[in-house]
């Protein structure tokens, strides 16, 4: 029993802290909710949904995509450096995730620009008030992750993080993946489902 | 032996190379979605699979990146149900119209 202890207890963990995953879990089921919604009115007027979403920069959101898997590979990579110890990896990879966000927002802010520039705005029509309603409710979550990590750059530059550091990137960069996987989800019903 | 050393414990060996191939997979994933889109008419079994392959890059941000595989089958659980029941109901939604 002894022998088994300690290692049953490094089989499971549950990463950051419990309370984190009520909130991912439940973002996970209103994005998949808004999700559902829009399919719904896409199946009522499918020529129309069709027809405004070829408007859509597909490349903007390709690109879009690239840079937030990139920032989270480079948020998984910050959490196993700091697992190793090696605190300047740390502040190197998290602020090499922390300039991919800004580029996303950067880029959102191009892409709604040059859609009002053509005219095209909240009430164009369902669609794209679907599209800035998803777009906009997921850069607040952008916005947020970039805070996030912005905390996790500065306790992971004092000397000494403290007791609780393991949990705090762990929960810090479950949300970082969360913004990222709810992006690639996204992208594709917006984007690329015709 | 402090949480962070358990964690990796848990996490197995290499854990750089595992999320750079996962990264990799999630990358390619993309690249082949998007070369779908490009094709300019409807074709729905292309857009049940590139819906699909969202899910299952969902699903793999999740497990490896949010590193679900280390944790509680409890939570572990309900995230997979929740990856499946979405996309089971988004598939299914999209499939009620009528096609053009």
């Amino acid at each position: 029993m002894d022998a088994a202890g300690p290692a049953a207890r490094t089989r499971t963990h549950v990463p950051g802290e419990p309370g984190l995953w009520v909130l991912i879990l439940g973002d996970l089921l209103a994005f998949s909710a808004f999700f559902g919604v829009f399919m719904y009115h896409r199946a009522q007027r499918p020529a129309l949904y069709a027809a405004s979403q070829t408007m859509l920069g597909a490349a903007f959101g390709l690109f879009n995509t690239l840079l937030l898997l990139t920032s989270s590979w480079f948020v998984a990579l910050a959490v196993a450096a700091a697992r190793s110890g090696t605190r300047p990896r740390v502040l190197r990879l998290l602020l090499a995730a922390i300039g991919c966000g800004a580029a996303f927002v950067a880029s959102k802010a191009l892409e709604w620009g040059s859609r009002i520039a053509q005219g095209i705005t909240l009430n164009t029509d369902e669609f794209f008030t679907f599209y800035y309603m998803l777009t906009g409710f997921h850069l607040v979550h952008v916005l947020i992750g970039i805070a996030v990590l912005g905390y996790l750059f500065n306790r992971s530059r004092r000397p000494e993080p403290g007791p609780g550091y393991a949990a705090v990137m762990e929960g810090g960069a479950a949300f970082w993946h969360l913004v990222d996987l709810l992006w690639v989800l996204l992208f594709a019903v917006l984007y690329l489902v015709k | 032996m402090n949480p962070m050393m358990r964690c990796a414990e848990a996490l197995g060996f290499r854990p750089r190379l595992r999320v750079t191939v996962v990264w990799m997979l999630l990358i390619l994933a993309t690249l082949l979605s998007w070369d779908s889109a490009r094709h300019s008419a409807t074709h729905r079994l292309l857009a049940s699979a590139v819906l699909v392959i969202a899910f299952v890059k969902a699903r793999l941000i999740g497990v490896e990146f949010m590193e679900l595989r280390v944790a509680p089958i409890a939570l572990r659980a309900a995230f997979e149900l929740w990856a499946i029941g979405a996309c089971a109901v988004l598939l299914a939604l999209y499939w009620l119209h009528p096609a053009l």
